[in-house]
């Protein structure tokens, strides 16, 4: 097992559920908190385009959640798959 | 009867009811009377089923008595996570969307093991619809770890973890989309096992993501757990994902020897950040297995790392899109933590998630490359001990992270890739609370899995010692 020299806070999945934790979090990283902000803009703009407009309530904890994927997606996003066809695939019956 | 005997598992009370030395009535009303007795503590119900139940165990007494004998689980008491359709009982999924729903049809896996004889005990508390880690339920309460009762039982199937753990039920059945059989396993120090997807029929389990979502035990031992299996793989029609392919008796199969067989110890990912009660733990085990006769390779799977963002994908976009009509019509009605999940799931782009889909065909590839040179693959369960109820973060070695990412962490991969994995008991903590050690195997080949886990498992008394519930 690999031994570790820092300690390292993550705050990959800091949804708030009533407690300061998630804001603690952001609080410490001001970039993700800029980042929550403009796609929390983003997502309330989006009315149009998913059907459902997400009430003012939810935008922040939404927001975060979303920057947080994002986050945690650029490896994938940076993966060149080549041919690889989704696992899931259609079949006619 | 005596709470000793409650405490045994099914392949030591199946005799016992065969020959009736025991009747599955007396062990119902002990059993029951055992779960009134936990259940202000524990909250590991959310339905009791006290008069099906005892109806059942009426039945069971009666076949058994003119001769009619169904099988080891007949007569036993089994619970059933409420993620499941059950015909005339509730069925909430933990939610309060679902809690007045009365289905007219059993799940298929619950079908089954009616088929099989069990007593159904009741339906377990689970995590809201599924989606998390810890069973603290804004709805049903939050239910108790049976070891520390301050501590979450993990989730989603929590209350089935913590039920079997504290005999209140001789197994459960469970599901499993994220980690939700093995993560409680583990913490509640018993055995749970998530098939090949497709080995266990889906239809009549709430879906979390459809690609993702498994169906299996949760059992005292490896053996209950296998009498399980059996019981409930095969194919349904009403599941087009289950699989044609034959089912073992994975009793007899789990039999076989396991000298000479590979054990593949991944280089990277599975042991990194991991707390170094649990790395002992694991690595001592893996110790075990060598002193079984069975060889240690070094593993390395690529895309690991990717992992966490390829499950947020899949599990939030397919879990939006069941949950469609109710964000519309009940959103205010889901608790703060699945609601918010589920509005992030409208914002993810297709592309991502069809992004996931090809990586994890990628995925699956890498890890059927390395189990080329492994028969089997070995990792901890989950890097981190639960945290008290109401407590979101946990310390895995290093890295203080939120419980959702520590507990997900080393189990998506294997929801990913559809490959058997089973966690089985491995050690305690100073402190006292289990470590679960995760054996993963090929697809379809639950066999090894189990055949690996039996033998260590009776190596070791890890999963004799039971918690003491005041």
């Amino acid at each position: 097992m690999k031994e570790n020299s820092s300690a390292v806070i993550s705050s990959r999945r800091a949804w708030i559920r009533g407690s300061g934790a998630g804001l603690a979090v952001l609080l410490a990283k001001p970039q993700l908190l800029a980042q929550d902000a403009k796609i929390g803009d983003v997502l309330q703009s989006m009315s149009s385009l998913t059907g459902t407009k997400l009430e003012n309530r939810w935008v922040e904890p939404t927001a975060m959640l979303v920057n947080v994927i994002l986050e945690d997606s650029k490896s994938l996003r940076s993966l060149d798959l080549g041919e690889i066809e989704p696992a899931i695939t259609f079949s006619a019956r | 009867m005596t709470e000793e005997l409650m405490s045994r598992p099914i392949a030591e009370l199946a005799p016992l009811l065969r020959k009736r030395a025991i009747s599955p009535v007396e062990l119902f009303d002990a059993t029951l009377r055992r779960i009134h007795r936990l259940q202000p503590k524990l909250n590991s119900f959310i339905t009791i089923t006290e008069e099906e139940g005892r109806k059942a165990a009426l039945r069971a007494e009666d076949e058994i008595q003119r001769g009619q004998y169904r099988g080891p689980l007949h007569g036993i008491p089994i619970s059933v996570k409420d993620l499941f359709a059950t015909r005339g009982v509730r069925t909430t999924a933990g939610s309060k969307i679902l809690g007045n729903w009365t289905p007219d049809f059993d799940a298929t896996a619950v079908a089954k093991l009616h088929e099989a004889g069990m007593v159904m005990m009741g339906k377990t508390h689970m995590h809201e619809f599924a989606y998390g880690v810890t069973s603290d339920n804004p709805h049903y309460g939050a239910a108790r770890n049976p070891w520390d009762a301050t501590r979450v039982p993990g989730g989603s199937s929590g209350g089935s973890g913590a039920a079997v753990a504290s005999s209140q039920c001789a197994a459960s059945l469970a599901s499993d989309s994220g980690g939700s059989i093995r993560i409680p396993s583990a913490v509640c120090g018993v055995v749970g096992l998530k098939p090949t997807y497709g080995r266990v029929s889906r239809h009549g389990a709430i879906p979390l993501a459809w690609s993702l979502d498994h169906v299996g035990p949760i059992a005292k031992t490896v053996e209950d757990a296998a009498l399980l299996l059996s019981a409930i793989a095969g194919q349904d029609p009403m599941d087009p994902s289950s699989s044609p392919g034959p089912v073992a008796d994975y009793r007899t199969e789990m039999m076989g020897e396991v000298r000479g067989l590979r054990v593949g110890v991944p280089l990277h990912f599975f042991f990194d950040h991991v707390d170094s009660e649990i790395g002992r733990a694991v690595n001592a085990a893996i110790r075990t297995l060598e002193g079984l006769g069975m060889r240690t390779v070094e593993v390395d799977i690529p895309g690991l790392e990717c992992c966490a963002a390829m499950e947020a994908h899949i599990n939030l976009a397919e879990a939006t899109s069941y949950h469609e009509q109710y964000l519309k019509t009940q959103a205010d009605a889901y608790g703060a933590g699945v609601r918010t999940d589920l509005e992030a799931g409208r914002f993810l782009l297709a592309t991502d998630y069809v992004k996931s889909q090809r990586a994890r065909a990628w995925l699956q590839r890498n890890f059927n490359e390395a189990l080329g040179h492994a028969d089997v693959i070995v990792s901890p369960t989950v890097p981190a001990f639960p945290p008290m109820v109401g407590e979101v973060w946990v310390q895995s070695g290093d890295l203080r992270e939120h419980i959702v990412d520590a507990f997900l962490r080393l189990n998506i991969p294997y929801d990913l890739t559809g490959l058997p994995a089973i966690s089985v008991p491995c050690g305690f903590s100073a402190s006292g609370l289990p470590i679960g050690l995760q054996i993963a195997g090929r697809a379809f080949e639950e066999a090894t899995i189990l055949r690996v886990a039996h033998r260590y498992e009776q190596t070791t008394n890890w999963h004799t010692i039971r918690p003491t519930v005041n």
